[in-house]
């Protein structure tokens, strides 16, 4: 761990999280920020929630564990966001783990300093507040989708969220492992790939690499008959 | 009861200042819904009296159920807490009566020692959301609902007798299943560790009912 360089002092200063801070009170925070190059495992589900981070390069998987061997990708977070905030500031253990692809690059907050730092900065809180309102309303869209969508569907959604986001060019294969892709969207990798043949077969991916475009997966993904297996309606 | 006692007795209104929680209570108003969408007035959030519904989540043209929310629960912190439009609608599975909170007063106060306290309160919603979308990716049908009535049982000594928190439709949409697999799922359960009459639940044995749960230890409920 080192500490931050003007370039991440800069991105750091670009946050939500920070914005409302000024220059001499953002100096004195970033002071105690770590700045961490991460590959692989960062935290695990249950461990102690003693520091909260913000991403300033690279993709942070949030996954969730259980004790038979079943694993799910929760979210990824990107560049300009922050993570386990709400672990830090709830019941103190991470819910979940988190996995950094390669060339990540983290700034590490410390959690018991940040909030003795915080009863003397409370203009934060609002910011802090909203991240995780923006974080609870990511996991309300993700459940909805999860009840509301066939496991099609859900990838569909997920291709689309890339491609929309412009992480992934049109017409290229697929950059990541499917078997990652498959706990994404909540199904084992079998599954995905009878998914993947039958999207294949209607013409919404082309064959191999999962290339396709947002207008066919619009096209997919425009309200149908009502799917089978979900709950009813509200 | 007087609106400075309501606001008093349900978090995370009670860590609020008594002069910060009179100023709210001269501002809040009581007002009743029958069953079906909720449409909270500009600038109000909603604290539930009584009454139980789903909060709902906009998908593909239609309100798609995410939680269960009953007396005690806040609703609309998004109008709070961002500028941006709150997307989480609610719908009233019964009539339902909401204290009607300014939420002009309370962004007011967010930058203080009630922000810090809300931090922790908006934190154990968001385990909650994490611990059902966990449940929804990794768990089967039966498993889910086992976890479900041990988490919402109260605490003490098997067996206890509660009632669900809402009517089998509720339930099917909190629990991400068709009324037809809860009626499946609620058949597969082990009735030497819970019975259900109606709404009415006995839990005779925890250990025996997560006993189809690999995951949980033998009477952890969350």
């Amino acid at each position: 761990m080192t500490a931050p360089t003007a370039t991440d002092r800069a991105r750091l200063a670009a946050l939500p999280l920070f914005a409302a801070l000024d220059p001499a009170d953002r100096a004195e925070l970033f002071a105690g920020i770590r700045i961490i190059d991460a590959q692989g495992r960062l935290f695990g589900q249950g461990d102690p929630a003693d520091a909260f981070y913000a991403v300033l390069a690279g993709v942070v998987r949030l996954v969730r564990l259980s004790a038979s061997g079943g694993e799910t990708v929760i979210m990824e977070v990107g560049p300009g966001e922050t993570f386990a905030e709400a672990a830090v500031f709830g019941r103190g253990r991470y819910p979940v783990a988190a996995e950094a692809r390669a060339g990540t690059r983290l700034a590490r907050v410390d959690g018991a300093a940040t909030a003795r730092w915080l009863s003397d900065h409370a203009e934060v809180l609002p910011a802090l507040l909203a991240a995780l309102w923006h974080r609870e309303t990511q996991l309300a869209a993700e459940i909805a989708t999860m009840k509301a969508r066939a496991p099609d569907r859900r990838l569909a959604g997920h291709l689309l969220a890339h491609l929309e986001r412009g992480d992934w060019a049109p017409a290229t294969p697929w950059p990541g492992a499917r078997n990652l892709l498959a706990a994404r969207i909540g199904v084992t990798p079998e599954a995905l790939s009878r998914i993947v043949r039958r999207l294949v077969a209607e013409g919404v991916l082309d064959n191999g690499g999962l290339a396709t475009d947002a207008t066919r997966l619009r096209a997919f993904l425009a309200p149908g008959p009502d799917e089978k297996g979900g709950p009813d309606p509200v | 009861m007087t609106p400075d006692d309501i606001l008093a007795r349900h978090r995370p209104f009670d860590a609020l200042a008594a002069a910060d929680r009179a100023d709210l209570a001269a501002d809040t108003a009581l007002a009743g819904w029958p069953a079906g969408p909720v449409d909270l007035p500009p600038g109000r959030l909603g604290l539930i009296l009584d009454g139980s519904g789903v909060t709902t989540w906009p998908l593909d043209g239609q309100p798609v159920a995410v939680d269960l929310v009953a007396a005690g629960d806040g609703v609309g912190w998004g109008r709070v807490l961002s500028d941006a439009p709150d997307p989480l609608g609610l719908h009233a599975r019964t009539a339902m009566t909401l204290a009607l909170l300014p939420v002009a007063g309370l962004r007011g106060r967010l930058a203080g020692p009630w922000g810090v306290r809300l931090a922790g309160h908006l934190s154990a919603r968001l385990h909650r959301l994490l611990d059902q979308l966990g449940d929804l990716r990794l768990a089967g049908a039966v498993e889910r609902l086992a976890r479900f009535l041990c988490d919402i049982a109260p605490p003490g000594p098997d067996p206890v007798t509660f009632d669900l928190p809402g009517d089998r439709a509720t339930l099917a949409h909190r629990l991400g299943m068709s009324r037809e697999t809860l009626s499946r799922a609620l058949g597969r359960l082990d009735p030497a560790a819970v019975t259900i009459a109606g709404r009415r639940v006995t839990l005779i044995d925890r250990g025996a009912l997560l006993a189809t749960d690999p995951d949980r230890p033998p009477g952890l409920c969350r």
